[in-house]
């Protein structure tokens, strides 16, 4: 019912538009003709005609020319006269030519208005359902609606935003994971540092003990001690590294250039690895709010697990600044062997790692993603292959540093 | 007897429709041909009058039928030089046979037309004892077709006369199209000048002579 009124109405106004031009065009197309063959016209045609024919009578001597001029006023005239006839024939047709080209650009107007909303409904249908999708609190959405006008510019919309959600919600359940292993590092640290005390307490009762005893049995004893006193210590290192990993602090953000930032970093620790050539490419500053030492740290961190992965090869790091929309980006890029697919999974996670008993607990990347997260970026695995791997750190944007 | 009413109602129709001309004469010749004659009182109509001398051809076609059947035809063209003050006449009758003549003035040419007598029909067309009243149907066309066909062919021209003023070459291939279109609008609004009858009659006669 209410597309048959739509129908009507359009029929309505077409039909009226047709009408008004109608009677518009004709009245125009009309007085244009009579302008174009009034008598007045004719009239000082004919008189000019008759004018070359008295200057030939009175100039006998330049009577071609006035003859010239004479046929050719002749002509004109004859060919008005015939249009005069023809009149309103002439007007008829102008009149018919131009409804019809009026009637078709109509038409034309109207499929392609009809077109349009055909091809509209289905790609409106599937922003609604990618709406009600995007309210359900899907992520990671597909709209499939393609085209740069408003509904494609929408689905772009929806499509950007269910990313942005999916992606703090990682970041949240990355957050949470790594809060709670901060936790259980804390308990780990405080369980393990008393004991630790208490050992150490006793040894040093058990040095004073020795100084009673039998030389070689002393000896032996005291041997057997400093094994015991080098084991309390690498406890005491775990135990401080729970601790490092349980209080990591909060950033204390600066406005800084990061492309400057890494030039330092090159400078001053690009040749701490021997062996290993770290280089950055050449980029225009980017700005972010960042905490220098802990991006520092980050960077030591990633570098230093590449430096590892060489395995005393010689290798190449190579930093990368760029941007992205509203983020800083660094890409962190190895020749290396590339990530043991048992760990891609877990790779941030605390403890995650490939070194034997005692080479480290496997914190450095969770403490550096953590450290990303808290500046409000992130640090993920971009690639790996057998041919090295790249991680990629992004940070929130700031306008430059004013001079 | 009904058939008679008829016919007699169809010849009051036609001399209704006939204008306030008096009716040229048809006779059969010597040779059974069907000749027209005493047409002067046509010249004399207002709309021919005023056209005759306007420098276009004018043409006379007559007609004679009988029931609807064209028995056959004749065609007079009167053109007015200007220049030289003189009609050239040129007419053609049903046989084939054609006349051409020039006259210096009106007078002359009224003078020459009112003794003018065309062959219509051929030799047998209407024989005794056939029907005795046929109808002549006349039309006088304002310019002859070759002067239809000279304005139309100006009339294109000049409706594109714009784009071709200044000579240069049209390289653009959107102005070439654009260029096309109106070419085809100008010969669509061409088609439409064509020479309606300036004056035309239908006179229901007797045919004289031939018996």
């Amino acid at each position: 019912m209410r597309r048959l009124t739509t129908l009507l109405i359009v029929v309505a106004a077409v039909a009226a538009a047709t009408l008004l031009f109608q009677t518009v065009q004709s009245r125009l197309s009309e007085a244009a003709f009579a302008f174009t063959v009034h008598p007045d016209v004719l009239a000082q045609l004919e008189a000019s005609r008759a004018d070359q024919r008295e200057l030939a009578r009175l100039d006998p001597e330049r009577r071609d020319l006035y003859r010239a001029r004479f046929e050719k006023l002749d002509t004109t005239v004859q060919r008005l006269t015939v249009l005069a006839h023809a009149r309103e024939r002439l007007v008829g047709r102008y009149n018919t030519i131009l409804l019809v080209v009026f009637g078709a650009s109509v038409l034309a107007v109207a499929a392609a208005i009809a077109v349009r909303q055909a091809r509209l409904q289905p790609r409106l249908a599937r922003l609604r359902d990618a709406l009600a999708a995007l309210a359900e609190g899907r992520t990671d959405l597909t709209v499939g609606v393609g085209g740069r006008d408003v509904v494609g510019r929408i689905a772009a919309m929806i499509e950007e935003t269910s990313r942005v959600m999916a992606r703090d919600r990682r970041r949240l359940a990355a957050l949470q994971n790594l809060s709670s292993w901060q936790e259980a590092a804390r308990r780990h640290a405080h369980e393990m540092r008393t004991p630790l005390t208490g050992a150490r307490l006793e040894l040093a009762r058990l040095h004073d003990l020795l100084d009673g005893t039998a030389p070689e049995r002393a000896e032996a004893m005291r041997q057997a001690a400093r094994g015991v006193e080098q084991e309390l210590e690498r406890l005491q290192r775990v135990a401080a590294e729970f601790t490092s990993f349980a209080r990591l602090p909060s950033p204390r953000l600066e406005r800084l250039d990061v492309t400057a930032l890494l030039g330092e970093f090159v400078a001053t620790y690009g040749g701490a690895w021997p062996g290993v050539d770290v280089r950055l490419r050449p980029a225009a500053p980017a700005w972010a709010a960042v905490d220098r030492d802990m991006l520092r740290q980050v960077l030591v961190n990633l570098c230093d697990n590449s430096a590892r992965a060489f395995a005393g090869r010689p290798g190449t790091i190579e930093l990368e600044v760029g941007a992205v929309k509203d983020m800083v980006s660094v890409e962190v890029a190895d020749n290396g062997p590339g990530v043991d697919p048992a760990v891609r999974d877990r790779l941030f996670e605390p403890y995650a790692t490939t070194r034997g008993l005692g080479e480290g607990m496997g914190l450095g990347l969770a403490i550096s993603k953590k450290i990303l997260l808290d500046h409000g970026g992130d640090l993920e695995l971009a690639g790996s292959s057998p041919r090295g791997t790249t991680f990629r750190l992004t940070l929130p944007a700031a306008a430059p540093e004013m001079p | 007897m009904r058939r008679a009413a008829l016919v007699a109602l169809a010849l009051a129709s036609v001399c209704a429709a006939a204008r306030a001309a008096p009716p040229p004469g048809v006779s059969l010749d010597a040779g059974q041909r069907l000749v027209v004659g005493r047409l002067a009182a046509i010249l004399a109509e207002g709309a021919v009058a005023r056209q005759l001398e306007s420098g276009l051809t004018t043409t006379f076609v007559f007609r004679a039928e009988v029931a609807g059947r064209v028995l056959g035809g004749a065609r007079v063209d009167v053109r007015y030089d200007l220049w030289d003050e003189v009609f050239e006449v040129v007419a053609v009758g049903a046989d084939g046979r054609g006349e051409r003549v020039a006259l210096a003035g009106r007078k002359a040419l009224e003078t020459w037309w009112s003794g003018l007598e065309l062959v219509v029909a051929e030799r047998g067309s209407l024989t005794p004892p056939g029907p005795r009243e046929l109808v002549l149907a006349l039309e006088v066309i304002p310019f002859s077709a070759s002067e239809q066909d000279d304005a139309q062919r100006w009339f294109v021209r000049s409706f594109g006369a714009t784009a071709a003023r200044d000579g240069s070459r049209v390289t653009d291939p959107a102005e070439r199209r654009g260029d096309s279109l109106e070419k085809v609008l100008s010969v669509l609004m061409a088609t439409s000048i064509r020479g309606s009858a300036l004056y035309s009659a239908r006179w229901a006669v007797a045919v004289t002579g031939g018996r």
